[in-house]
């Protein structure tokens, strides 16, 4: 098939999620709020601990640690929900036994996960600005965005790796029949990028395994390009680093997800079992 | 009576072979909780800490057992969640509510089955964790029991709750999720209520939870029973209000839905 018709089939992708969402309307409003909700325990949690200013600063180099935490946050849940959504929806079509006729349409399944993929991205970058500014407002600390263009490029950098990895892991879904080894993955890979605090708490061993880690970079970069917060290694370095990182997990995610998805049609073990 | 544990037994069995026929699971329970919860969890509270002394590492401990009980709540209701999806989404529930059997039966049965799993694995993961960090602490196996068997009923009743708000609304993932972390808030999962301001404490103490978490780290601090003797019992019955509140929701919902017509997926 060609590129206009691929592209015309992920447009009703699109818009088939659309429509199943606004028949939940409860349930996918929920999806817009779930962060600022998610993050106040850890909030409230800082505070309850009353962290000393200086020590905060020389591990992070900025003493804002609610701006810290708010943007790492922000910025994992839209990792997570990239990663994850693709397998998420690969389940539901097994569930309601779909699968089979997406995956043996003559569309390229990979623009069909793309299509489902923006949309979640749109949300999260939505999210992610409204909640950063009103985290901000509400516990008075200064709104910052030290370099914006550096900001958007690791979104899109951040993007690529997470789609990658998402595709892969939807073909992984496909071939064990469940959502679990995906969140496994995504979780191992969320823990040693640091959540809330930076690698350098870590023992060194755990420290050497994080810097292999893509997402590592990912979310150091994020802080510093809104921030001006500490990176592991010299700025520039990590930029290139992640850059080739990413780019080569994406190609290698979509070169894997294939292999995976033919090696299950072969067997006839496509669909659910 | 002897119906009710029959079908009880046989739905816990018949999910346990599911999660036998996905090993996966088995992983999960074991490898989630530690990796995407706990190491996290114990790297922020020792990070935002940023001490390394005896009364620090207690802290950090008592703290992350608030977490810990937490978690098997957290997953007991989504895994009730997954159960009754799956059902829908394979079109296998009417098969329940059609048969001559008690469902409120066949629903506690088949969340039973991966609130064990928990237990199972929670119970590893506090071992492996008291013994690499080497808190000072000193048990109360009475205490700790009531507060895990109470905890346990209070899974129950919010899974039943579960249940019928998916078959009502047929898909919550994103509310439940939202509605735990509002219930996170509340509850004290990361430090003591006393922390959070008095008007919204009020909330706090109406949700048995706050009790269980409460009541869970105490027992590590070698606190008597009959010192939080009203603790517990705010928290057993608040758990049987609500055990209630979710039978009567049950029940009126389901037949609710059926004489709509609006039970199966749509």
């Amino acid at each position: 098939m060609g590129l206009s018709s691929n592209i015309k089939a992920m447009l009703y992708m699109i818009k088939k999620n659309y429509i199943i969402n606004m028949r939940y309307k409860a349930d996918s409003l929920s999806i817009l709020f779930r962060p600022i909700v998610g993050i106040l325990p850890i909030l409230i949690f800082a505070n309850y601990i009353q962290i000393q200013q200086n020590n905060f600063y020389n591990y992070t180099g900025t003493s804002k640690y609610i701006s810290y935490l708010t943007i790492t946050y922000f910025f994992i849940a839209f990792i997570t929900d990239l990663m994850v959504s693709a397998s998420v929806l690969i389940t539901m079509e097994m569930q309601r036994g779909t699968l089979a006729t997406l995956m043996l349409s003559p569309v390229n399944a990979i623009q069909l996960f793309f299509g489902n993929l923006i949309a979640e991205l749109l949300v999260q970058i939505f999210d992610f600005f409204i909640f950063y500014i009103l985290i901000s407002l509400i516990f008075r600390e200064s709104i910052v965005f030290q370099n914006v263009w550096l900001m958007f490029y690791v979104i899109f950098i951040s993007s690529l790796v997470a789609f990658g990895l998402g595709i892969l892991l939807a073909g992984v879904t496909m071939k064990t029949k469940s959502t679990n080894a995906t969140f496994m993955i995504n979780s191992f890979l969320i823990f040693i990028a640091g959540v809330s605090y930076p690698i350098t708490i870590f023992p060194t061993w755990l420290k050497s395994i994080a810097l292999l880690n893509p997402i590592t970079y990912c979310v150091d970069l994020m802080r510093y390009s809104v921030l001006g917060t500490f990176t592991y290694l010299n700025s520039n370095v990590e930029i290139l680093i992640a850059s080739l990182f990413n780019i080569t997990l994406f190609i290698l995610g979509i070169k894997f997800y294939r292999k995976i998805v033919r090696g299950l049609k072969e067997t006839g073990q496509l669909v659910n079992y | 009576m002897e119906n009710f544990l029959k079908i009880f037994l046989s739905s816990f069995i018949k999910q346990i072979k599911e999660f036998n026929r996905y090993p996966n699971f088995y992983l999960k329970s074991l490898f989630y909780t530690p990796i995407a919860i706990l190491l996290p969890f114990w790297f922020t509270i020792r990070f935002f800490l940023n001490n390394n002394d005896v009364n620090s590492i207690n802290t950090s401990f008592t703290l992350l057992l608030g977490v810990i009980l937490w978690n098997f709540i957290y997953f007991s209701v989504i895994e009730a969640y997954n159960i009754i999806s799956r059902e829908l989404n394979t079109d296998t529930i009417y098969l329940v509510f059609l048969a001559p059997i008690s469902k409120i039966a066949w629903l506690l049965g088949a969340s039973f089955a991966p609130s064990i799993m928990f237990i199972f694995s929670l119970g590893i993961v506090t071992v492996i964790f008291y013994l690499i960090t080497q808190p000072v602490i000193m048990i109360n196996g009475l205490l700790f029991i009531t507060a895990l068997v109470l905890t346990v009923i209070l899974s129950w009743s919010m899974s039943l709750g579960v249940f019928i708000l998916t078959i009502w609304l047929k898909r919550i993932f994103n509310i439940l999720n939202i509605g735990l972390e509002i219930i996170a808030i509340f509850v004290g999962v990361l430090y003591p209520v006393s922390h959070i301001p008095s008007f919204i404490r009020v909330i706090s103490y109406c949700i048995p939870l706050t009790y269980g978490i409460s009541l869970f780290r105490q027992s590590f601090v070698g606190v008597n029973l009959s010192s939080v003797g009203y603790e517990v019992l705010a928290m057993a019955l608040f758990t049987l209000f609500y055990m209630l509140i979710s039978i009567i929701f049950f029940n009126r919902f389901e037949r609710r839905l059926k004489q709509n017509g609006s039970f199966l997926q749509y």
